[in-house]
């Protein structure tokens, strides 16, 4: 017993006198490294094959679009064109950068984006991005023309959407495995991936965009799952910059003075896909008496902890063409009034909502109680995890479910309302009007014509409340308040390249 | 006739390696049938929202998916003794690669974690059986019970607040350094040390009871002589029984511990191709997690007829 005390005593005050405390090699302080707490590590890192939003991030480091977005106007403009000229209504062509290197040394010309556009028309992942352009042709080394089977409105934002990263053609050509080594013409070239842990990147010194070149050399991104714990990582110096903020801690990191938060409204918009197909659903007026039965405010409040704005509208409020018109706001006299035009009994519905992650089970929660009190509705919440829902959903199991968009604009959104979305998503909107809208609008270039036809196809949806929605959430981005230059997009995504240590 | 008794246990052991082959066939064959039921098709998750359903069949015929599930299940098998135990469906990498790549963090943070859990339980439990009813065994149980009731992942938390962010001493997160391992092996420490201590207490309380342990105190055996020598070997036997089970939980992963401290664990991958319905490295990562589970079962077997005499003349 002398002795155990004795030990205890001995280690009580190793540990006072900090012995193990004097190597402190993992924290983040080196002044040319910038390392990034993030949720998870991609699975892939081709962003062809795959949904996750992981590998775009990658790919913003190791390559490059043809257009990229502009990060405050979300408008594209040109990254590894040098200058867009509209031959017709149907064909495009792009002037090539020239000197650009590829990590492995190649020089960029134009059969690399002959390759990749052609390499993408195999993935059906791709199909909202290449599925208009019939063929592209290089001119010259440096020439590319992109011929459209119609005229198509859209090509530039396509061009800057997370599949068209370009990629060099001889390494499609040899199959190269790009799932597990990116290469590209981007500001950093992956060096090193240990699995479930870290992923580090190496500036590279031939990047052709020397403005963009900064006092930083190496990224590295440290894989944390838990939010709490990506925060202390902060907090405690061990990261420069968390992405993904975790939402209880956004208060704590606020009053942090060494912290700086940035607040953004995602494009993301939520909302409630219900089976339109389905009885009672295929009905518009319950649809509508849904809709407008809705407390979002009472979502933003309760289940996102104010960190978002309602949405009454189909389409997110920060696209270029979002209007408001004939939007299903909360509203319950007047759903009760569509409940009676429906002329059903409510207490016969049976309406489940499938979600598939925590959050949505709190919106889901609010939803369920708006529901009851307003129209005598009883909503089940079927918790599920992503892949069960994704199974569902295209299996058209299902009365409703929570889900988001987040395109590169209001075109990429709108379409979606055309009922051939209803080949992947049975019971997705199928309204002759939308289809006419959205077939109009594929084929319009003029902007003033576009903004027209946008705003009819999302006055159209709300009519008939095909997919009401709910709330954009904002996203919050900590870091260190001695980093600069970071540009984080709406969409999400998000330029480490141009940060730099003050 | 000690030759005997070795013969007699290495054919034990082999018998018992022998059993792991109807073991493992029955875990895979029940894990393919529980991965092929559950909802979530692997293809439509590689291919996304945007494919139709065409699209996704032909992926499905492609990957081989259709298959009847035996025919698909024999030829994992026949694949697998071969020593390929397939692809993963979403990370395109060999599963034994990445299931490889990962085990060894699993293991060294388990093995750091057991050493903790012995050195500090076993003569906790030794304590307070002797000071049975003592204020020390009073404080030494409620630490025990706080230890089983306590959340892990709270613990955890608490752990990276206060000796990471306060107190600056060890890294929140990851598996890079030898501090690194500190806050995640007390985290497990401290709820398995509860379980070990309580069993050897009142383990010894039955053993310090007995009549030999009481004669030998008679004939001038010292207190200690009589706890350590002769006590505690005998008390042995469930100590290493729970031992053992907290090994094998913690060679499969503590989920929660790999999540809090962002530890590149099996736990974790397990769960990530679960939620992904990777087949393949599910199946991966249970065959490796049973051979594991067997042999050190096998081993803590092994162990009792080390410490027990009785036990080792049954092999001869």
């Amino acid at each position: 017993m002398k002795r155990l005390l004795f030990c205890v005593c001995c280690i009580a005050i190793l540990f006072a006198s900090g012995l193990f405390v004097v190597d402190k090699s993992y924290a983040a302080n080196a002044k040319d490294t910038l390392t990034i707490a993030m949720m998870s590590e991609p699975a892939s890192m081709s962003t062809v094959n795959n949904e996750s939003m992981d590998p775009i991030y990658s790919g913003y480091l190791t390559h490059n679009f043809l257009m990229k977005n502009d990060p405050k106007t979300l408008e594209p403009v040109p990254d590894l064109a040098e200058s867009y000229e509209l031959l017709s209504d149907t064909e495009h062509v792009f002037k090539l950068r020239k000197g650009v290197k590829f990590h492995h040394g190649k020089e960029f010309k134009a059969e690399d984006v002959v390759a990749t556009i052609n390499y993408n028309k195999t993935f059906p992942g791709c199909k909202p991005y290449v599925g208009a352009i019939k063929s592209v042709e290089a001119i010259d080394d440096y020439t590319v023309k992109f011929i459209m089977d119609k005229p198509y409105p859209n090509l530039l934002n396509d061009l800057t959407f997370k599949v068209n990263f370009i990629q060099a053609a001889d390494l499609i050509k040899k199959g190269h495995n790009f799932d597990n080594e990116p290469i590209g013409t981007g500001p950093f070239k992956l060096v090193e991936w240990k699995r479930g842990s870290t992923i580090r990147y190496e500036r590279f010194n031939d990047y052709f965009n020397k403005d963009e070149v900064t006092n930083i050399k190496t990224i590295i991104w440290k894989v944390i799952p838990e939010g709490t714990s990506r925060t202390i990582a902060l907090e405690a110096g061990e990261v420069d910059m968390v992405f993904q903020v975790e939402t209880a801690d956004i208060g704590r990191l606020k009053k942090n003075e060494k912290v700086a938060v940035e607040e953004i409204i995602e494009v993301a918009n939520y909302a409630m896909g219900i089976n339109n197909d389905l009885p009672p659903f295929n009905d518009v007026n319950l649809r509508q008496a849904i809709a407008h039965a809705i407390d979002r405010e009472s979502i933003v409040i309760g289940a996102l902890n104010s960190y978002g704005v309602p949405n009454f509208t189909s389409c997110a409020q920060n696209y270029w063409g979002s209007t408001t018109e004939g939007a299903c706001t909360y509203d319950p006299i007047k759903a009760k009034e569509y409940l009676s035009k429906w002329g059903g009994d409510p207490s016969n519905v049976k309406l489940s909502i499938i979600c598939w992650n925590p959050m949505l089970v709190r919106v889901g929660t609010i939803v369920q109680g708006s529901l009851e009190e307003n129209l005598g509705i009883k909503v089940e919440l079927e918790e599920v995890d992503s892949a069960t829902f994704s199974s569902r959903r295209a299996s058209g199991q299902y009365r409703a479910f929570f889900t988001y968009w987040s395109p590169s604009n209001s075109f990429s959104y709108v379409t979606r309302y055309h009922s051939d979305k209803r080949s992947s998503v049975p019971g997705a909107c199928n309204d002759p009007k939308v289809d006419e809208y959205v077939d109009a609008l594929r084929n319009t270039v003029p902007a003033d014509l576009r903004l027209e036809l946008t705003h009819k196809i999302i006055a159209r949806v709300n009519e008939i409340a095909a997919q009401p929605s709910l709330f954009q959430p904002y996203t919050f981005r900590a870091y260190d308040r001695k980093l600069a230059g970071a540009q984080f997009t709406p969409h999400g995504y998000a330029y480490f390249h141009t940060c730099y240590w003050k | 006739m000690q030759n005997e008794v070795y013969v007699g246990m290495l054919i034990y052991f082999l018998k018992r390696i022998a059993q792991l082959i109807p073991v493992i066939l029955g875990i895979t064959l029940i894990i393919f049938v529980i991965m092929s039921l559950a909802q979530g098709d692997p293809a439509r998750l590689i291919l996304g929202e945007w494919a139709t359903q065409e699209e996704v069949d032909q992926l499905r015929q492609e990957m081989r998916l259709d298959d009847p599930l035996l025919i698909r299940y024999f030829r994992y098998l026949y694949n697998f003794v071969q020593g390929d135990f397939g692809t993963s469906y979403i990370k395109s990498r060999s599963v034994a690669t990445e299931v490889l790549g990962r085990f060894p963090n699993t293991v060294r943070l388990a093995f750091v974690a057991a050493i903790l859990t012995v050195f500090l339980a076993v003569p906790l439990g030794i304590i307070a059986s002797v000071k049975q009813n003592t204020a020390v065994d009073s404080i030494i149980m409620v630490i025990t019970l706080i230890g089983i009731s306590m959340p892990i992942f709270w613990l955890g938390l608490l752990l990276i607040l206060q000796f990471s962010l306060k107190l600056g001493w060890f890294p929140s997160f990851g598996s890079e350094s030898w501090q690194s391992y500190i806050l995640p092996a007390i985290c497990l420490a401290f709820s398995n040390m509860s379980t070990v201590s309580r069993t050897t207490r009142s383990s010894m309380l039955e053993t310090i009871r007995q009549d030999y342990v009481r004669t030998a105190l008679a004939k001038g055996c010292s207190r200690h002589d009589a706890v350590y020598k002769h006590a505690f070997r005998n008390a042995l036997i469930p100590t290493i029984t729970v031992i053992g089970i907290q090994m094998s939980q913690l060679l499969g992963g503590s989920v929660l511990v790999e999540q809090v401290f962002a530890w590149p664990g099996i736990g974790r991958l397990m769960i990530e191709s679960i939620n992904g319905r990777d087949t393949p490295m599910v199946l991966g990562c249970i065959v490796l997690l049973t051979i594991v589970f067997s042999v050190l079962n096998l081993f803590i077997d092994m162990c009792y007829a080390l410490v027990d005499p009785r036990i080792r003349g049954q092999y001869s």
